[in-house]
């Protein structure tokens, strides 16, 4: 038997595998705490919303805004557009725009990773003992995953979107 | 076919991955509970996050936060109720704080010592709602709850509380739940709770008397007299009931009483 698949539906398989894969796994990131705080005894678990809102409440409204972009507006907006690029892709339509998204898709890639970071230097900054820690919670994971697979679908987008170019 | 099997397992990871997505979001679902908001006077011993709802020593929910209402600068308990036990909390639901009491009158909930403060809840059928205006002090003891109700008209309320015992031959059946004074304000209506076992023990013809403090008698010539009842009701005051005839018909929750004088009191018992 000799199944016979062009190259770039394999890619488009993938990247819409990666795409959806990465939708399912951003929800409960939003919905579970992303760092545990533990400060004199009692702790605390703070979602990223929950993250937001108390930054912007003491007054970081700065550093709210770029949390806010970094861990909503930029994941929701690569999504929609991968989604976007393998629609058009599968129709073979808007070759330009798709291009020119994709470029932008592979440029905001590397900002994605913007919480993770975060929170991986709060873990490295406050380490006191048993007085006070930060801990990385279920959440920070599932956006580091989040952030993989959109990369990986974006990947496979662009090898997918060269093999069409060629010809 | 070697890009077949890589699109295959590729596939594989992402419905692992998906599948695993959606477990998380259920289980929050599941976990997820419904918001309150408790107002109180003081809320002195709760801590966000850690103290409970309880009902009957089952946990039924959590308190979030504690904040100062703006206006009036009242406390406010924000709490999550469970999603399984949301059916409980009705819209007349009672809310109260249970902080172990340890004083000369009366020693409970010593359990509240180790686990801390928490908010104890009444179940009630019926619409959800989303404020509550939670109690200053517990509601009377639950063993109560079932029991005969009747009133009693005083004079004085002298030594009296919310919380005194009821005692019949010196052991208690019940305890003062409520004390207000009649419409024309010249006597003290003390509502009594009875316990459900000790309902047939109030009768028609029962007699109630203060026994609050101790009484001396002082005669210059012929002694002189001090009685006692006992270390509780000295300190957080006590009634009495002497049923003469236990024939009598019971007496009915909403019945009144009169409460006797001293001296009538002290007839019936040389009687």
């Amino acid at each position: 038997m000799k199944i016979d698949i062009s190259n770039t539906d394999h890619y488009l398989v993938r990247a819409l595998s990666f795409t959806v894969a990465a939708i399912f796994l951003y929800i409960p990131a939003n919905l579970y705490p992303f760092m545990t705080m533990k400060y004199a005894g009692q702790y605390q678990k703070t979602t990223i919303w929950d993250g937001i809102k108390s930054l912007y409440e003491g007054g970081m409204w700065g550093t709210a805004t770029i949390v806010f972009m970094a861990s909503i507006i930029i994941p929701v907006f690569k999504l929609l557009s991968l989604f976007f690029i393998i629609t058009t892709e599968y129709f073979n339509i808007a070759f330009n725009t798709r291009t020119s998204l994709l470029a932008l898709v592979d440029f905001i890639g590397r900002w994605s990773m913007l919480d993770v970071f975060l929170v991986s230097i709060m873990v490295g900054l406050i380490k006191f003992g048993d007085f006070a820690t930060v801990s990385a919670d279920i959440a920070s994971y599932l956006l580091g995953v989040v952030v993989i697979f959109t990369m990986l679908a974006s990947a496979s987008l662009s090898e997918c979107h060269e093999e069409e170019s060629i010809p | 076919m070697r890009n077949l099997i890589l699109t295959l397992m590729i596939w594989i990871i992402c419905f692992t991955a998906i599948t695993f997505g959606v477990s998380l979001t259920y289980t929050w679902y599941k976990n997820s509970g419904k918001d309150i908001y408790i107002s109180f006077k003081d809320v002195a011993g709760l801590i966000p996050n850690q103290s409970k709802i309880m009902y009957l020593g089952v946990e039924v929910g959590k308190i979030l936060d504690l904040q100062l209402d703006e206006d009036t600068k009242t406390p406010w308990v924000k709490a999550r109720i469970n999603r399984k036990a949301a059916n409980i909390i009705g819209k007349d639901s009672q809310f109260w704080i249970v902080r172990p009491e340890l004083s000369l009158g009366s020693v409970r909930n010593l359990g509240a010592i180790a686990t801390g403060d928490y908010i104890a809840v009444t179940p009630v059928k019926g619409e959800f709602s989303k404020t509550f205006v939670g109690l200053d002090a517990d509601p009377v003891s639950e063993q109560f709850e079932d029991g005969l109700r009747v009133i009693i008209k005083s004079s004085t309320a002298a030594g009296i509380e919310v919380g005194s015992a009821v005692l019949f031959r010196d052991v208690q059946i019940g305890e003062v739940g409520h004390m207000d004074l009649s419409k024309d304000r010249r006597n003290v209506l003390i509502k009594i709770y009875i316990d459900d076992e000790y309902n047939n023990v109030i009768r028609k013809n029962s007699n109630f008397a203060n026994i609050s403090g101790f009484h001396a008698s002082i005669h210059l010539f012929g002694g002189s007299e001090i009685s006692l009842n006992s270390l509780r009701t000295l300190i957080k005051g006590g009634i009495t009931v002497i049923t003469p005839d236990m024939n009598s018909a019971p007496a009915k929750t909403g019945d009144t009483f009169t409460m006797l004088t001293h001296e009538q009191y002290q007839e019936l018992q040389n009687s």
